[in-house]
């Protein structure tokens, strides 16, 4: 009988801290990442790459360092400030009670750079 | 109580249910092109229009499937005022289950980008 059932077990609250994603972490991660790679840039259109580049490697890697049992996507848009808007929304199906998601707005005098973290417990 | 769901042992996504890169591209473009069409950048607008966008293209990424797959879909909007904008993303999942699909539009007025996550759920 290959069919999957169903059962309920008993909220083990250790084992649910340990593996849920903590947002406030995150945010903090994300704005020291951001804070790092970008605090005296000036928009540059040849850097933009290298600087996106830049502050998702930093993110993953403390993220990783954090040790809990996700698998992690994180986005980094970075645009230049010249009047025009932008709206950014996403949609997402999964599991409330483990995955979670984390967004940074960050700005200078010259550049925009919004980036969010979804975390998706394995 | 926590509802947990019996080990099915099954390592990886059966063939029928992997996920389909090409076919999650063409709907997220129709999605785009159908409601983006000839629209203009209206601020208030767009905010419920990003939402649409993203909760249509992942109800329609359900449709076609893939049931044992986490999504996350993000969309973003914005106003084509003559700037430079640079969108990136990286992931730390595994690579023969997970993968991505992205897409975008453009008119006079505004561009729209949008990706699509999917994560193999053991």
């Amino acid at each position: 009988d290959r069919t999957p059932r169903t059962h309920f077990i008993m909220d083990d609250l250790q084992s649910s801290e340990e593996s849920a994603f903590v947002a406030e972490d995150v945010n903090n991660i994300i704005k020291d990442s951001m804070d790092g790679c970008l605090q005296q840039a000036s928009y540059q259109a040849i850097k933009v790459s290298q600087w996106t580049s830049n502050v998702i490697e930093q993110c993953l890697k403390r993220l990783i360092s954090l040790n809990k049992p996700f698998k992690y996507i994180v986005t980094c848009v970075i645009m230049q400030r010249n009047g025009a808007g932008l709206h950014s929304a996403s949609s997402c199906f999964w599991d409330n009670t483990s995955d979670g998601s984390c967004t940074v707005r960050w700005e200078n005098k010259t550049l925009y750079c919004i980036t969010t973290v979804y975390g998706l417990a394995i | 109580t926590i509802q947990v769901l019996d080990n099915t042992f099954i390592m990886k996504p059966r063939p029928s249910e992997r996920f389909k890169q090409g076919e999650i591209k063409a709907i997220m473009d129709e999605v785009m092109e159908s409601k983006l069409k000839s629209r203009k950048y209206e601020h208030d607008e767009c905010v419920d229009l990003s939402k649409d966008i993203s909760t249509e293209i992942k109800e329609k990424v359900k449709a076609l499937g893939c049931k044992r797959h986490k999504l996350v879909v993000q969309v973003t909007i914005g106003e084509v005022h003559g700037q430079d904008v640079r969108l990136s993303s990286r992931c730390l999942w595994d690579v023969d289950t997970d993968n991505y699909a992205s897409a975008s539009f453009q008119n006079a007025d505004l561009y729209c980008v949008s990706i699509v996550f999917g994560c193999y759920y053991e």
